[in-house]
């Protein structure tokens, strides 16, 4: 990544090829609607080419998770203005409706998973979905590692009540 | 270890983050102990789960829209090289500003999808100064948590040029009014705040800073914004700084004197 | 990337095992842009050649005004207090900030590209630490209530953050952010790096920098209750370069057509500002 930020911009494919799917799932976990997901991946990578200077060494995979964050919520805050909650749910429940799921556990999963507001659910899909470490995590939201792993403890203890309550 | 240390460690168990020691000591304990297994086993179904879901592919579009980004961006490089002599004067960020927004400006082209290609002159230049302003807002909300607190420092220092920030920018000032690490970071950051006396936000902070901040240097620049601006709720608890053993004394002047200025 | 990881541990495990005998402790800084140190004892930092950290034997100098706590009979003790302490024999120290994992009392770990060491024994027993760095590595200090802060000879980015302790930098050149709330910041900068700002600022003390008279910059000096002073040819302040703001005084000015954004301020301290 230093490579671009100097300006070698062929660096920036092997950046997308290397992250485009991570990005789009991450997003894709949050809200079940591709073409949204689509669309805020290409922005993640837009951001980077245009902020390709102000990365200054350091963790690639924190940088650019905390641009990825940073456009997700922005694209919150967006939709909580143009259409509410309720509408937002339904597209989300329909989507996953029309995919068959293989398997009971996982649709379980994302079930529980709503139960989450958007602070926990982005730690969580972080830590177990992107296999993040706590390290980096505390760098991506801008918190020290050991007060992240406390809030993901207490989450995956939140959603083992819940996901073992209602099975 | 007893039960409720064991179901910390849990999870870091699972995770192979313990050290062999550690291990070893839930291991043993998760065979004795009946409320502890279950703890375990429910852990390990969850994270199974988690590990069942299956990664989504996105389609080919995404791929397609950003090899035309590249190649756009790229081009942009080029051109960029050529027009360097003539403004190499300027300071390098100041450059860079222009190059970037130039760039900005031909992707917002690009994805807001407008195809009229043959636009005024005079329309394109106030376009490129609205989208470098957007820069200036974007990098400064981009560097202002780099690790760097001279970065910091530098971020927001871009705010002086702005007539009337997005309440974006002065929320990320406000922040790192309050919560920096770096003192100076926060000095710098009230001293970039005292620019927007009339903004409620700004005002609100400050009244808030005056209870939480402990540095005197801050406490003085905080206590004279709200001088200047005449702020009556200061005044409560502005006195409450008089009362307290641990105010230094040349604090207690200040605010006597600011006091004295606001009734 | 995890067998590499494997490799890096092993070499600095078996690093820690052969220095451990030895009277300097010295680790590889592969990979490491910036080194954080938190001690709260006096710390003197110095450039060395290779990229290696080294942790040595503090030596008194004319930089360092504060070894009153010093015994120089036992100089070795001076470094390592309790290093031959009979009784500890057979035992193994164990400290509440941490795992002793170089043997000199002190911790390190590493976060990304950032080398964070702690100090885990109190001022008390450690009478001074010397630490030896390469020029180029960004450095972040925080020295506790009474620790004071040396550097000498950086082109890096420093941090440093003291209470009462004094703030020594010697041949640096920025970009430099730096604050105590009692001690006296003194600053010998030996060019000035354009990149980004230099603040330095101390609550109730003296602020005393010296600049190349070439120096590029828009100064900036802010002393609420001291003097300014200065020996360079200040361009005459625009009006309101001289305003009151409250009862700050505020000099904005630039030197040699303006550059790099100085800072320097004291509430009640005296600001220098020396031409070299």
């Amino acid at each position: 990544m230093l490579d671009v930020s100097r300006g070698n911009l062929d660096a920036m494919a092997h950046i997308f090829e290397r992250y485009n799917k991570r990005l789009f799932n991450f997003y894709f976990q949050m809200i079940r609607d591709k073409d949204v997901c689509e669309d805020m991946t290409q922005t993640v990578f837009y951001k980077v080419m245009r902020y390709r200077t102000s990365y200054k060494g350091g963790q690639f995979v924190s940088w650019i998770f905390k641009i990825a964050r940073n456009v997700f919520s922005d694209h919150y805050q967006k939709s909580k203005k143009t259409i509410n909650n309720a509408d937002l749910e339904l597209v989300a429940q329909k989507n996953e409706e029309s995919k068959i799921e293989k398997n009971d556990n996982v649709a379980h999963l994302h079930q529980v998973l709503k139960i989450l507001n958007k602070e926990e659910k982005e730690l969580i899909i972080l830590n177990r979905f992107q296999g993040i470490k706590y390290d980096k995590l505390a760098e991506i939201v801008g918190s020290s590692e050991g007060a992240v792993k406390v809030k993901v403890h207490r989450i995956i203890k939140k959603l083992k009540t819940v996901y073992f309550e209602t099975i | 270890m007893d039960c409720k240390n064991i179901e910390q460690h849990i999870v870091d168990y699972i995770d192979r983050q313990l050290a062999s020691e550690e291990a070893k000591q839930v291991e043993q304990h998760i065979e004795t102990c009946d409320d502890c297994k279950v703890l375990y086993d429910e852990t390990n179904l969850l994270f199974s789960a988690f590990k069942n879901v299956e990664e989504v592919t996105p389609s080919d579009k995404l791929r397609e829209g950003f090899y035309k980004l590249l190649e756009e961006e790229k081009q942009l490089l080029d051109t960029k090289v050529v027009q360097l002599p003539k403004e190499s004067k300027e300071f390098p960020w100041k450059y860079a500003f222009q190059v970037a927004a130039s760039i900005v400006f031909v992707f917002a082209g690009y994805f807001f999808g407008s195809h009229t290609t043959r636009q005024d002159t005079n329309q394109e230049i106030s376009a490129l100064q609205k989208e470098t302003i957007e820069l200036r807002e974007g990098m400064m909300l981009a560097m202002i948590e780099n690790q760097s607190p001279s970065k910091r420092i530098q971020a927001v220092s871009f705010t002086e040029s702005f007539v009337k920030p997005d309440v974006k920018i002065l929320e990320a000032l406000i922040e790192r009014m309050q919560y920096d690490g770096n003192i100076n970071v926060r000095l710098a950051a009230a001293e970039a705040l005292s620019e927007f006396p009339e903004s409620a936000i700004v005002k609100e902070a400050f009244i808030e800073a005056l209870t939480t901040q402990k540095d005197p240097s801050l406490q003085i620049a905080i206590i004279q914004f709200l001088v200047n601006i005449q702020e009556k709720r200061a005044i409560a608890p502005m006195q409450q700084l008089l009362e307290h053993s641990d105010t230094p004394d040349f604090i207690k002047e200040q605010v006597n004197s600011g006091i004295s200025q606001i009734i | 990337m995890k067998r590499t990881g494997i490799i890096l541990n092993l070499i600095a495990f078996l690093s820690v095992v052969f220095t451990y005998a030895q009277e300097d402790y010295t680790k590889s800084l592969n990979g490491i842009t910036k080194v954080q140190i938190e001690t709260g004892t006096t710390v003197k930092i110095i450039a060395g050649t290779g990229n290696e950290l080294k942790f040595s034997k503090y030596e008194h100098d004319e930089l360092d005004h504060n070894h009153e706590n010093c015994d120089h009979e036992h100089d070795a003790e001076c470094y390592d207090c309790d290093n031959d302490n009979d009784r500890a024999k057979g035992l193994k120290a164990v400290y509440s900030g941490g795992v002793d994992n170089t043997g000199f009392g002190m911790s390190i770990s590493q976060e990304g590209s950032v080398l964070r060491i702690k100090d885990l024994k109190s001022w008390m027993q450690r009478n001074g630490l010397q630490i030896t760095l390469p020029k180029t590595m960004d450095l972040h200090i925080d020295s506790g209530n009474l620790g004071t802060a040396i550097v000498v000879g950086f082109s890096s980015e420093i941090e440093v953050n003291t209470n009462v302790g004094n703030i020594t930098l010697k041949n640096v050149t920025g970009p430099i952010t730096a604050h105590t709330s009692t001690g006296t910041i003194e600053v010998d900068f030996s060019s000035v790096n354009q990149s980004s700002p230099i603040t330095l600022s101390s609550s109730t003390g003296i602020v005393d920098v010296s600049l190349p008279s070439n120096t590029k910059a828009n100064l900036e000096l802010r002393s609420t209750m001291g003097t300014i002073y200065t020996d360079f040819d200040l361009q005459k302040p625009s009006k309101d370069g001289m305003k009151v703001v409250g009862s700050t005084r505020k000099i904005e000015t630039q030197l040699n057509n303006g550059g790099v954004k100085i800072v320097l301020r004291s509430s009640t301290g005296n600001v220098y500002l020396r031409k070299k």
